[in-house]
C-alpha cells in the first residue's frame, strides 16, 4: 500500500480522496431519498386509501340508516297491526290471506332497497315473506342465540353477520338486520299502544354481498393489487373483494381501541402490509383494505434506482471534472516555478519567475527569485570575479611566460651581440631583465599608469630593436592619469596588436602610433586610453567579433575581458577604425587613484 | 440531591397520569337525543340554549332530531323500535305516556338537579295524569292577551285600555268601546244608526274563538269547564253560557267582532292590528313576538274585560323525559336547562312568559324579560301581563280536565253555531251535554 501511495502522482491521489469523500455522502443521500419516496409513496397511497374507505363507509352508513329507519317504520305501520290484531290471523285456514297481506306490506317497505335478498317475519308457527322464492329455513330460530340477542334489544335493530345467520340460510347471505316485531298503533291524535300479542315476531332482513360490494370494489380499484373487506369485532369476513384472504385476528385489538386509523402489517410472506381501516357506528362492523407496500414500491424501485445511478453518475462527474480544474491549476503553478528554477539550474541566473499573481506561491516565487538573484550576484560578483582574476593572472603568466616574445627578444640579443654590439645588447639584457621583473610580480594585478608606462617604454625599446624604423610611438598623456591605478600590462596587447597586425604587411617604414591617455571629461571617473595607428587597419567582420571571439586576437580579447571583469559593464574595449585608416582601440577603465594601501 | 429531584420526578410520572385516569373515569361521555319541532324564531332560541348546554355540560352531546312533520308517528316509531329519545317536547298525548309508565314522574326525580326547584313552578303550571304525576312542568307560558292600534284609539278619541286589573272594564265598557272602534267604510261607527254592518271596514274587536279566547271571560262570570266537583259538564252552566253568548253577541249583535266567514278574511293578528282592521286583539300573548318585529307601529296591552270578577291563566306545552333513557341525570339536567327563562332569554322577551315564581317577583329577573320600551313589552306591559294574569291565574282547562281534548272536541263545533248565530249558547252546550258527560273523569287537579 505505501508503495502504491508513494507511486502515485498527487493529482491522482487527491482525485482518489476527493471521490471516496463526495462519494459516500453521495450514497447516503441517495439511499435516504429512495427510502423517502418510498415511505412518501405509501404514505401517500395510505391516506387515499384511507379517505376513499371513510368516504365509502360514510355513504354505506346512510344505506344502514335507511335500513335502520324502514325497519322502524314498519313498527307502526297501520295495516300490519290490523294484520296482526286479528285474532284469526294465526289460524292456517286463513294463511294465505295472511301471507298475501304482509308480503305486500313488505314489499311496499322493502321493495325498492337494494340489495335485498329476503325480508321475512318470523313467528313460531310461520314465517311470512316478502320474495316468494325461500331462501332460508328459520326452524329453531327462537331457541337460537340470534334470538335471544334480538328480543334482548326488544325492538331495537341487531345486525347479524353471516356466521350467525348460517344455521338458517341455504345460501349464505352477507349479513342481516332483524328486529323484534313490537308493533304499535298511531293515529292523528292518539300517541298509540302496543299490540297485546300472544307470541313473539321477529322482523328479518337479509341482505347480499353486493350490499357491500360494490363500495368496496371501488375502494380497491384505487391502489392495484390492494384488498377491503367487511370484518366483524370478532374477526369474521362479511364480505371480500378478489384477491388473498386476510387473516386480521393479531390486528383487532388495535382496531377495537382505535375505530378508525391507518397501521403496519406484515402480510402471510412476509413483505410489509398496509392497512386501513374504519369502524361502521351503526353495525360496529370493520371496513379494512389492504395493501402490499413491495407491490407499490415495485414500479417505483426501478424508477428510482435509474434516477439515482443517474444522478450519481452526473455527481462523479461533476466531482471528477471539478477536483481535474483544481488540481490542474495547483500543477501549473507549481510547474511554472520548478521551470523558473531549472533556468537557474541550467546557468541562466538571471532567469526570473513571473510576480504578477498573487496567490499562494507569491511568496515562494519570491523566494525563489530572491535566491537566483543571490545566486547571481555571488556568481558574477565573486566567482566570475575570482576567475577573471585567475584568467587575468593567468594571461599574465602567459604573457610572462610568452615564449614567442621572449623567443624574438632573445633572437634580437643574439643578433646585437653576433653584431657585436655589445651595449646595445647589454642594455636590451637589462630592459628585457627590468621588464621581467616586472611582469613577473604578479602580486599586483592593478599598477600606476606611471609605472606601466615605464614598462611600455621598455617594450617599444626591444620592439624598435626588433623592427628597425617599423613605427614610431607619441604619448599624449595627461598629467592628471599619472597616477591612475590601471590593469597591468593592459595595454601591452594593444599595441602589440597595432604593431604586428597593423603594420605587419607594410614592411617599409612610417608606422604611427599614438596612444593618448586622459580622463573622461562628462563623468570625471574614467580613464580613456586610446591607442591609434595608421595601419592597415581590421577588416570590419573581424573588428565586430573581435572582442567576443577569442579566435580573431586573443590579447584583444583577453584584454576587453579582464577589463569587464574588473570594472563592470560599460567598461573594456572598443574597436574602430583611426581617422586615417588603420585601427583605433580605445580602452575604458576606471579612474581610481591608490589609497594608502594600495600605494607602492 | 439529584437522586431526590429523581424519586420526585418518577413520583410525579406515576401520580399524574393515575390522577388523569381517575378524574378521567369520573366524567363519562353521554350521548343524549333530543327530539323537538318548531320553525323559526322557536327553533333557533332552543338550538342555541342546547348549544350553551353542551358548552356548559363538556361531557354530555346532545344529538338534535328535529322533526317537524309527523311528530307523534315518528315518535311512535322510535317508541316501538325502543329507541325512544331522551327528552322531547310533547302534545296532551303525554297524558297517555305519562299513563302507559313510558314516561318519568317528574316529581318523583325533581331533587337529581337542583337548578330549577319544583316550588318555583306557578300555580297550575304543570301537565299531569293525576294529582301526584306530572310529566312536568311547562317549557314556558303563554296567556290571553289583549293588543290593541293606540292610534285608532287616539283617532277615535277613545281612551286607552286600563292596564291594572282593578281598573278593568266591565263588559258593557268593553261592548261600547268596541263600538267606538268599529267602522264601516263610510267611516261611521257601529253606535252610529246608519251603521253598515254589511260593509265593515275595521273591527273594534277580534278574539280567537279557540278556549284560549273565551273561556277567561266564562271564569270572570263565574263558571267553570266542568262542575265544582268535576262530575259533569260545566260550560253549560247558566254562568258560562252567558258569558259564551256576549261573546258571540259581539259577532252578531254589536257587530264589532268579525262573522267567522269575515275572520277568514283578515290577516294575522299583528297585521290586522298594523294594518287597522282591527281596533283590540284578544289572542296568545305569543303574538307581541310577531308585533316586536313589526316597524312604525304603536301598539299596547291592556288588561281583559270582566263579567265580575278579573280570572286570567297561563298554559303551554312541557317536555317529557322518557323512562328508557340510559342517563337520566343528564337527561334531567337538559330538560331544566331548556325549561329555565335564563337560558332562552331573547324567546321570552316575546314569545313567551315565565312559567316560574321568582321570575314574577324577583326585580332583577322581571327586568331581564319585562323591561316594558323594548320592542315585544310596551309600556304597560308589567301591569296589564305580567301581573294581572300572574295574580289571577286559574288552571288551564286543558291541563285540569281529565279528557280535555276529547270533550273539545265536542265543544268547539257545538260553539261555531253559537258563533254564525244558528244556536244560542245554552242551546248549543246542552246539546252536547250527553256525549260530553260520558266522557267527563273529573279533574286532574
Amino acid at each position: 500500500m505505501d508503495r502504491w501511495s508513494k507511486r502515485l502522482s498527487i493529482r491522482v491521489k487527491t482525485l482518489i480522496v476527493i471521490l471516496l469523500l463526495s462519494l459516500a455522502p453521495q450514497c447516503l443521500l441517495a439511499r435516504q431519498f429512495y427510502m423517502r419516496s418510498r415511505e412518501t409513496l405509501t404514505e401517500t397511497a395510505r391516506q387515499s386509501m384511507y379517505q376513499l374507505l371513510r368516504v365509502n363507509n360514510e355513504r354505506t352508513e346512510l344505506d344502514l340508516a335507511t335500513l335502520h329507519d324502514v325497519s322502524m317504520n314498519i313498527l307502526v305501520d297501520r295495516e300490519l297491526f290490523a294484520v296482526f290484531s286479528d285474532p284469526m290471523m294465526s289460524d292456517p285456514v286463513n294463511r294465505r290471506e295472511t301471507e298475501e297481506a304482509i308480503h305486500k306490506i313488505l314489499l311496499k317497505y322493502f321493495g325498492s332497497l337494494p340489495s335485498v335478498q329476503q325480508v321475512e317475519i318470523i313467528t313460531p308457527t310461520y314465517s311470512y315473506v316478502m320474495n316468494w322464492t325461500r331462501l332460508a329455513q328459520f326452524g329453531g330460530f327462537f331457541q337460537s342465540d340470534v334470538f335471544l340477542d334480538v328480543r334482548e334489544k326488544n325492538g331495537g335493530i341487531a345486525w347479524l353477520s353471516s356466521k350467525a345467520m348460517e344455521p338458517f340460510h341455504h345460501q349464505k347471505p352477507s349479513f342481516a338486520c332483524a328486529r323484534l316485531l313490537n308493533l304499535r298503533y298511531v293515529d292523528d291524535s292518539s300517541i298509540g299502544w302496543w299490540l297485546e300479542k300472544d307470541q313473539d315476531a321477529v322482523l328479518m332482513v337479509m341482505l347480499g354481498e353486493a350490499y357491500f360490494k360494490d363500495r368496496l370494489e371501488a375502494t380497491a380499484a384505487a391502489v392495484p393489487g390492494s384488498v377491503v373487506c367487511m370484518v366483524t369485532p370478532e374477526g369474521e369476513t362479511l364480505v371480500r373483494t378478489d384477491g388473498e384472504a386476510l387473516d386480521l385476528s393479531g390486528y383487532l385489538p388495535e382496531m377495537l381501541a382505535t375505530g378508525t386509523g391507518m397501521l403496519r402489517g406484515v402480510a402471510a410472506d412476509g413483505s410489509p402490509l398496509a392497512l386501513c381501516y374504519d369502524r361502521s357506528a351503526r353495525t360496529g362492523w370493520f371496513a379494512v383494505s389492504a395493501f402490499s407496500v413491495n407491490a407499490l414500491a415495485g414500479d417505483l424501485s426501478r424508477g428510482l434506482y435509474l434516477n439515482m445511478l443517474g444522478i450519481m453518475l452526473v455527481m462523479a462527474l461533476t466531482t471528477l471534472l471539478a477536483t481535474g480544474l483544481s488540481i490542474r491549476m495547483l500543477t501549473r503553478r507549481i510547474r511554472s516555478v520548478s521551470q523558473g528554477v531549472d533556468a537557474v539550474k541550467a546557468g541562466d541566473y538571471s532567469a526570473r519567475i513571473d510576480e504578477s499573481r498573487r496567490d499562494e506561491f507569491t511568496a515562494l516565487v519570491a523566494n525563489v527569485n530572491a535566491m537566483s538573484e543571490t545566486l547571481r550576484r555571488l556568481i558574477d560578483e565573486n566567482y566570475k570575479a575570482r576567475i577573471g582574476e585567475q584568467e587575468a593572472r593567468l594571461t599574465t603568466l602567459m604573457m610572462q611566460f610568452n615564449p614567442h616574445f621572449l623567443y624574438n627578444t632573445l633572437n634580437v640579443i643574439n643578433w646585437s651581440v653576433l653584431a657585436g654590439r655589445g651595449k646595445e645588447a647589454s642594455r636590451l639584457v637589462v630592459t628585457l631583465s627590468r621588464m621581467l621583473r616586472y611582469t613577473s610580480d604578479s602580486t599586483r594585478p592593478v599598477t600606476l599608469l606611471r609605472e606601466d608606462m615605464e614598462w611600455l617604454e621598455q617594450y617599444l625599446f626591444l620592439m624598435h630593436s626588433r623592427f628597425e624604423g617599423l613605427f614610431s610611438v607619441e604619448w599624449d598623456v595627461a598629467p592628471n592619469c599619472l597616477n591612475c591605478l590601471v590593469p597591468k600590462l593592459f595595454l601591452q596587447p594593444l599595441l602589440e596588436n597595432s604593431i604586428l597586425h597593423g603594420f605587419g604587411g607594410r614592411g617599409g617604414g612610417g608606422g604611427e602610433i599614438r596612444i593618448r591617455a586622459r580622463l573622461d571629461e562628462t563623468n570625471g571617473t574614467d580613464l580613456i586610453v586610446v591607442v591609434e595607428d595608421n595601419g592597415q587597419g581590421i577588416p570590419p567582420d573581424k573588428a565586430a567579433r573581435i572582442l567576443t571571439d577569442k579566435r580573431v586576437s586573443i590579447g584583444l580579447y583577453n584584454t576587453h575581458n579582464r577589463i569587464s571583469l574588473m570594472y563592470g559593464e560599460g567598461y573594456g574595449l572598443v574597436l574602430d577604425a583611426a581617422p586615417g585608416g588603420g585601427c583605433r582601440v580605445t580602452a575604458r577603465i576606471r579612474a581610481e587613484m591608490p589609497t594608502a594601501e594600495s600605494a607602492d | 440531591m439529584s437522586k431526590r429531584i429523581f424519586a420526585l420526578l418518577i413520583a410525579l410520572f406515576v401520580l399524574v397520569p393515575a390522577g388523569f385516569a381517575l378524574t378521567a373515569s369520573a366524567e363519562e361521555s353521554v350521548n343524549l337525543r333530543f327530539a323537538y319541532w318548531g320553525s323559526g324564531a322557536e327553533k333557533e332560541g332552543v338550538d342555541v340554549a342546547i348549544t350553551e348546554f353542551e358548552k356548559a355540560n363538556p361531557n354530555i352531546k346532545v344529538e338534535r332530531l328535529h322533526i317537524p312533520d309527523d311528530f307523534v308517528t315518528k315518535l311512535n316509531a322510535m317508541i316501538a323500535a325502543n329507541e325512544a329519545p331522551d327528552v322531547c317536547y310533547s302534545g296532551p298525548w303525554k297524558i297517555q305516556l305519562g299513563k302507559d309508565g313510558l314516561i318519568y314522574n317528574y316529581y318523583e326525580i325533581a331533587e337529581l338537579d337542583p337548578s330549577i326547584s319544583a316550588d318555583d313552578v306557578a300555580d297550575y303550571c304543570w301537565w299531569k295524569w293525576s294529582e301526584t304525576e306530572s310529566a312536568g312542568p311547562y317549557q314556558a307560558s303563554v296567556c290571553p292577551s289583549l293588543m290593541y292600534n293606540v292610534d285608532l284609539f287616539n283617532e277615535a278619541g277613545v281612551e286607552l285600555p286600563p292596564t291594572k286589573a282593578e281598573d278593568a272594564w266591565t263588559w258593557d265598557e268593553f261592548v261600547e268601546v268596541a263600538q267606538r272602534l268599529t267602522f264601516d267604510r263610510s267611516g261611521r261607527n257601529a253606535l252610529d244608526p246608519a251603521f253598515d254592518p254589511e260593509d265593515i271596514q275595521q273591527y273594534g274587536i277580534q278574539m280567537s274563538t279557540g278556549w284560549n279566547g273565551w273561556y277567561p271571560f266564562v271564569l270572570s262570570n263565574g263558571g267553570k269547564y266542568l262542575t265544582e266537583d268535576g262530575t259533569a259538564f260545566g260550560l253549560n252552566s247558566p254562568e258560562a253560557t252567558e258569558a259564551l253568548q256576549k261573546v258571540a253577541d259581539l259577532i252578531n249583535v254589536y257587530h264589532v267582532h268579525p262573522t267567522p266567514a269575515a275572520s277568514s278574511t283578515l290577516p294575522g293578528t299583528a297585521t290586522a292590528l298594523q294594518t287597522r282592521r282591527v281596533a283590540i286583539s284578544i289572542q296568545g300573548s305569543w303574538t307581541h313576538a310577531d308585533l316586536a318585529l313589526t316597524e312604525d307601529f304603536n301598539w299596547g296591552v291592556g288588561v281583559l274585560p270582566i263579567h265580575k270578577e278579573y280570572k286570567s291563566f297561563f298554559h303551554g306545552g312541557s317536555l317529557v323525559i322518557f323512562k328508557s333513557t340510559k342517563s337520566l341525570e343528564s337527561a334531567l339536567k337538559l330538560h331544566n336547562w331548556i325549561i329555565n327563562p335564563a337560558n332562552v332569554i331573547e324567546l321570552h322577551k316575546g314569545l313567551w312568559v315565565p312559567q316560574l315564581n321568582s321570575w314574577y317577583t324577583d326585580p332583577e329577573k322581571i327586568a331581564l324579560w319585562a323591561e316594558e320600551g323594548t320592542p315585544g313589552r310596551p309600556i304597560g306591559f308589567q301591569d296589564a301581563v305580567m301581573k294581572s294574569t300572574f295574580e289571577h291565574a286559574e288552571p288551564s282547562p286543558e291541563n285540569c280536565v281529565v279528557n280535555f281534548a276529547e270533550i273539545d272536541a265536542l265543544v268547539w263545533p257545538a260553539l261555531d253555531n253559537v258563533w254564525n248565530g244558528s244556536m244560542t249558547a245554552q242551546e248549543a252546550m246542552d246539546s252536547i251535554a250527553d256525549p260530553v258527560n260520558a266522557l267527563v273523569a273529573g279533574w286532574i287537579y
